[in-house]
């Protein structure tokens, strides 16, 4: 397996971020999806390498990362994008790909600019390359930040809200990038069902610090079988209901007997599975 | 005159845009190597002259007056910088020497040739080599009097002087 | 020649101009015409190896990509400084505040110094605490908004916060030492504050990690000031830290904080505390 992680725990003062998460990923590409609050940022921190765990143990590429040569010997093959990309302002897009690829250690300065290019053609920054970070949209920022972390095309990609402010268009982009190497071995955490069907081979639901499912997209969209009906008003037997565009209302709950059941999709899922939770602001 | 493409590479330039630079590199180094190649034996110190002349287009790219083709401005640079670089090196001067006295073509060369000056060319090479070094270096290769003195390893004054011989002669064959 | 159609060089007489078979006058009637004409350029363009092109060009963009470097990397490297190590150390804009907050906190020393009738006193309390508060500038963490994506790199994230915190403590140790050449009387003033002043930067990065990097200054020189004070009330000697042995127990101090410190970097580069 190319990342493990078993029995993760991580405070933060009083608050319990991660409450004994195991987990275990190979090549392709797992979504972590969760509410606000779940965990799913510590936990990208920790496979990033960025955080220590309070206990548990972590493996990637069969290396531990509290070993300091082994940790350094992981960040060689390391993307990460953070869920803030803090370039410094005065930095132009391609002077701050550049930082990030000299500390990445690519020595070669012609080499370097090669690199510096192919992936800021990746992400369509090639344009804003003479660009003032300070300048940069948020879209923009997210895209910068997906360059840095495909620097030396590493094994592993950790991408915290990868997808946040790109446009449909930006988004399918993005997904071809991500899929591309099938060896590659990416997670990232997403607030959109839609990427997690049309992108992971994975997908895992956190909540509270712990992981509530594991599987595939279609697995995860059948375990809301039966539970997910339309109608025209609200049931009593739900515990979710939304009016969609045609007017109908989607129930997520116990079915009432006759109900007229629907073919549940990943959406419906992640809302059986984490509840109002998922609907209530961050910090609730 | 057809506008010149080269001019809007150069205000990209002049903005700070590497790719205009890199366009304006594949237009005109190959030409320009091989023009300093035929004034320079010494392979290493073409290409450092080359890197020199783009570097300093870079640098200059503002300052371009816009006359005349951008080619010309760019050889203006880059002859600048084999004759500095030559500077103490009489070898590889001489070459350079012997290259502007040059060796005249036969007639039949010049007819399959189709030379652009028509007979001025046949006219130059009746000149003497003193008088024809002078020429090309000034009139063909653009340089100053001062600069082709330094050059040829003559005063200035001794430039000028076999310039307007050049010329009479020249007038002379033409009248 | 034929009215109205340009004359060009047969692609023969290229070839001969290029491998330098062409007489001179000849040459020169190809080489002006290749002034104007893009077409016969790109004949020029098919003789010339294009991997030589392109090695020099590659070389014409270091060059340039050198040029755009900030002086002070440039300086620096000259110095010997590996690239990492330069890039690192001066890229947050936090450093460099940090380091134009030694030197002017060092120019307001020495203005200070300048102003008082007795000098000493107010120089050896309020020089130890500029290496203080402009280390806690440059070494605080949070102060690097790249910070999280730096991390994530090979380069120690130790390294460049410990290379940041002695480029501006150094400076700022320099500075104060600049200004406490004004003073009257003895040259043994000059060093007596290092050891003190070691002392009090060292706990700091000492306690940054429990602490934030902000309050450890806060508390550190706060309590140093709070100390002179209270020996001052008392009548005792406020510059007791300055003999012999308050200078054995700044050493010992700074080694004991150093030894934390030292321990920390493990921290540091794997994120355990935050």
């Amino acid at each position: 397996m190319t990342m493990s992680v078993h029995d993760l725990v991580r405070r933060f003062g009083r608050t319990t971020a991660l409450d004994g998460l195991s987990l275990e990923l190979g090549p392709g590409v797992t979504g972590l999806l969760g509410p606000n609050g779940a965990g799913k940022t510590t936990l990208l921190r920790i496979l990033a390498t960025v955080l220590a765990p309070g206990s548990g143990s972590v493996r990637l590429l069969g290396l531990d990362p509290s070993v300091a040569t082994q940790r350094v010997q992981i960040r060689r093959q390391l993307g990460y994008l953070p869920q803030e990309v803090g370039a410094y302002p005065s930095f132009s897009v391609r002077e701050f790909v550049d930082y990030v690829a000299v500390l990445k250690e690519h020595t070669d300065r012609g080499a370097r600019r090669r690199e510096v290019d192919r992936v800021l053609e990746l992400v369509d920054l090639t344009d804003k390359a003479y660009v003032k970070t300070r300048a940069l949209s948020g879209g923009m920022r997210r895209r910068l930040g997906l360059a840095t972390a495909l620097l030396g095309d590493p094994e592993l990609l950790v991408l915290d809200e990868p997808a946040a402010g790109l446009d449909p268009r930006q988004r399918m982009r993005f997904r071809e990038l991500v899929s591309a190497d099938p060896h590659r071995c990416v997670v990232l955490s997403t607030h959109q069902t839609e990427d997690i069907a049309a992108l992971c081979r994975q997908v895992v639901v956190v909540d509270a610090g712990r992981a509530l499912f594991r599987g595939t997209p279609a697995e995860l969209a059948a375990s809301a079988a039966g539970r997910v009906w339309v109608g025209s008003g609200r049931d009593p037997g739900a515990s979710l209901a939304w009016v969609t565009g045609d007017g109908s209302t989607r129930q997520i709950g116990d079915p009432p007997s006759g109900a007229q059941l629907v073919e549940p999709t990943v959406e419906d899922a992640y809302l059986v599975l984490v509840g109002a939770r998922a609907l209530a602001p961050a910090g609730v | 005159m057809a506008p010149d493409p080269d001019a809007d590479l150069l205000r990209a330039i002049a903005a700070g845009d590497r790719r205009a630079l890199g366009a304006l590199y594949a237009e005109h180094a190959p030409w320009l190597m091989t023009r300093l190649s035929r004034r320079c034996n010494d392979p290493g110190l073409v290409e450092e002259v080359v890197q020199d002349t783009f570097v300093a287009v870079w640098r200059g790219a503002g300052r371009w007056e816009g006359r005349g083709p951008v080619a010309a401005w760019i050889w203006g640079i880059g002859i600048r910088r084999l004759v500095s670089g030559l500077r103490g090196r009489p070898a590889a001067t001489a070459m350079l020497r012997e290259e502007y006295a040059g060796v005249t073509g036969s007639a039949e060369d010049q007819v399959l040739l189709g030379v652009e000056h028509g007979d001025l060319a046949g006219a130059l090479g009746r000149l003497s080599p003193e008088l024809r070094a002078v020429i090309s270096a000034t009139v063909l290769d653009g340089l100053t009097s001062r600069e082709a003195g330094q050059l040829l390893g003559i005063p200035t004054g001794t430039v000028k002087t076999r310039m307007m011989r050049a010329r009479a002669a020249l007038r002379e064959e033409f009248a | 020649m034929t009215a109205g159609a340009r004359w060009h060089p047969s692609q023969d007489g290229i070839r001969e101009y290029v491998t330098g078979q062409l007489d001179r006058v000849s040459a020169s009637s190809v080489e002006a015409h290749l002034l104007t004409c893009g077409p016969c350029r790109s004949l020029v363009r098919a003789h010339v190896p294009t991997a030589r092109l392109d090695a020099m060009l590659s070389t014409v963009e270091d060059r340039l990509d050198a040029r755009e470097r900030p002086r002070v990397e440039r300086v620096v490297r000259r110095l010997g400084m590996d690239e990492p190590d330069a890039r690192a150390l001066l890229a947050a804009p936090s450093v460099r505040i940090a380091w134009w907050g030694a030197v002017g906190l060092a120019c307001l020393l020495a203005f200070l110094v300048e102003a008082q009738e007795s000098p000493r006193m107010l120089f050896l309390l309020l020089a130890p605490l500029l290496p203080v508060i402009s280390t806690a500038a440059a070494y605080a963490p949070g102060l690097d908004p790249a910070l999280p994506i730096v991390m994530a790199t090979p380069y120690r994230t130790s390294r460049l916060l410990l290379a940041r915190s002695l480029a501006v403590g150094a400076t700022a140790a320099a500075g104060a030492s600049l200004a406490g050449l004004g003073l009257p009387g003895q040259r043994t003033t000059m060093v007596l504050w290092l050891l003190p002043a070691l002392a009090l930067t060292s706990m700091v990065l000492a306690l940054s990690p429990w602490l934030g990097t902000g309050l450890a200054a806060g508390t550190v020189g706060g309590g140093w000031v709070l100390a002179v004070g209270l020996l001052e009330h008392r009548g005792a000697d406020p510059l007791v830290a300055f003999h012999r042995d308050g200078q054995l127990l700044s050493a010992l101090l700074a080694a004991v904080a150093l030894a934390v410190v030292a321990s920390h970097q493990r921290h540091l580069d794997e994120g355990a505390r935050r």
